[in-house]
């Protein structure tokens, strides 16, 4: 007992505070048949940041595993299945854009043939704010260390679209926000207490999709 | 028992050991200091590139690669980050190899362009040249991507050698900066990201190019009235 407590005493003790917070809008009835997937996507359009790739396969992950879990198909499969046409250029941007792609035969025959029900469409990034303090770390032949304090804030924030290619219509919304502070002291040895915040993130948007989705609504 | 000190000063046992140390941390500190200096070379050999999902159209195709564009490199120096050469010329051709042959009935590697070279049983010949390319790294643009734009001109030549017509090609991609990840890596991947881009933007413009439009519809006519096209 002693040698599993005492690792997640430690694990806990290390870990930053992360508060969050999911909201959900539904603009439609949702429900997963046993032959039903779900691609989950992220968006690459914008110049400036892009839906990091390890968000879109966590939260494909953790919809794929645990309870109520939704069979998933992963993000780089599907888009090589349907090149040219998920590429961050050409891939569509609005709802409205829908219904021209599927016009096309060729996709939509290899939509049907994978099964895909809904799109999920990841927009967002996670950003590091605040770096303050200093750390100083020597080494002498003698030995080293390090002595300061450096704190840090992270800042998540996604919005999930989630298109039914069935209806041909935006289903709903979902919004996670996530944000924590870092810490790390210094004293001989680096000690970082690191705020999971994009973890949180993940986990938020993960378990609300798998509800808004399993809904019978 | 005596013990004496040899004239020449002795080392105790393990010195050698601990002098190869010290040597060999001074060589990785001084490349270390040197490493600044160096050229970065990143080989983009390879990239899975997918056949794209679009009707091919009835024509069968030839495609040149000068020796040119199959050994490009782009070679630039970055202020502060040392020389750095892309090579790409194997990866665009592996790239227009994928994506060609999904766009067009037949599609067949043309060695040389000169006039009575190009094989009459070909609609046409692609000659593919990089006009341009250009790439940004994290310390250039203050953000945390690694960029690369490539322009491309397209021209389209009759078996005869005329030009059919010639249009710009553009491609970007990006990568993010990861802690474990290589610079080299990191430039490569958006370098596979911007070819990637390229073949999607040729694979969807191609048909709707305003340039190609009057030869295409020729073409098109030809095989419809053909006992094939029938």
């Amino acid at each position: 007992m002693f040698k599993i407590l005492c690792p997640a005493f430690t694990v806990f003790l290390l870990a930053g505070c992360v508060s969050s917070t999911v909201e959900e809008v539904r603009s439609g009835a949702t429900g997963m048949r046993d032959t039903d997937n779900v691609v989950v996507l992220g968006r690459r359009h914008n110049n400036g940041y892009e839906t990091e790739p390890d968000f879109v396969s966590c939260v494909g992950n953790s919809l794929a595993s645990g309870r109520n879990r939704i069979s998933v198909l992963p993000e780089r499969e599907f888009v090589d299945t349907l090149f040219p046409w998920f590429e961050p250029r050409t891939a569509p941007i609005e709802i409205r854009d829908l219904p021209g792609l599927m016009s096309n035969k060729l996709v939509a025959e290899r939509l049907q043939a994978a099964g895909v029900r809904y799109l999920v469409w990841l927009d967002g990034s996670t950003n590091t704010n605040d770096t303050s303090g200093s750390m100083t770390c020597a080494v002498s032949p003698t030995g080293g260390g390090c002595f300061g304090f450096v704190t840090w804030d992270r800042d998540s924030s996604y919005e999930a679209s989630i298109w039914d290619l069935e209806s041909m219509s935006n289903v709903g919304k979902i919004s996670t926000d996530a944000s924590g502070t870092s810490y790390m002291p210094a004293v001989i040895v680096p000690v970082p207490l690191i705020a999971r915040v994009q973890s949180s993130a993940c986990g938020g948007m993960a378990n609300q999709l798998k509800a808004f989705l399993n809904a019978e609504s | 028992m005596q013990y004496r000190v040899p004239s020449t000063t002795a080392l105790p046992p393990g010195s050698d050991s601990r002098r190869a140390s010290a040597f060999t941390g001074v060589l990785l500190l001084l490349s270390l200091t040197l490493a600044g200096c160096g050229t970065t070379a990143v080989q983009v050999t390879s990239g899975d590139f997918p056949a794209p999902v679009v009707d091919p159209m009835p024509l069968q195709l030839g495609v040149h690669f000068t020796d040119e564009f199959r050994g490009f490199r782009l070679e630039e120096s970055v202020p502060q980050r040392g020389d750095w050469a892309i090579d790409i010329g194997v990866a665009q051709v592996n790239m227009l190899m994928a994506v060609l042959p999904g766009m067009f009935e037949r599609v067949v590697e043309v060695d040389s362009i000169e006039p009575g070279q190009i094989p009459t049983s070909l609609h046409a010949v692609l000659v593919p040249e990089v006009k341009e390319m250009q790439f940004a790294i994290p310390f250039q643009t203050r953000s945390n991507f690694f960029e690369v734009w490539i322009r491309y001109e397209m021209r389209l030549l009759e078996p005869s050698g005329d030009v059919i017509a010639s249009w710009p090609v553009t491609a970007y991609g990006k990568t993010r900066s990861l802690m474990l990840e290589t610079a080299e890596a990191a430039i490569r991947d958006a370098a596979i990201n911007a070819l990637r881009d390229a073949g999607a933007f040729l694979a969807i413009g191609f048909p709707r190019q305003e340039e190609l439009r009057p030869w295409l519809e020729r073409e098109l006519a030809a095989f419809d009235a053909s006992p094939r096209g029938e």
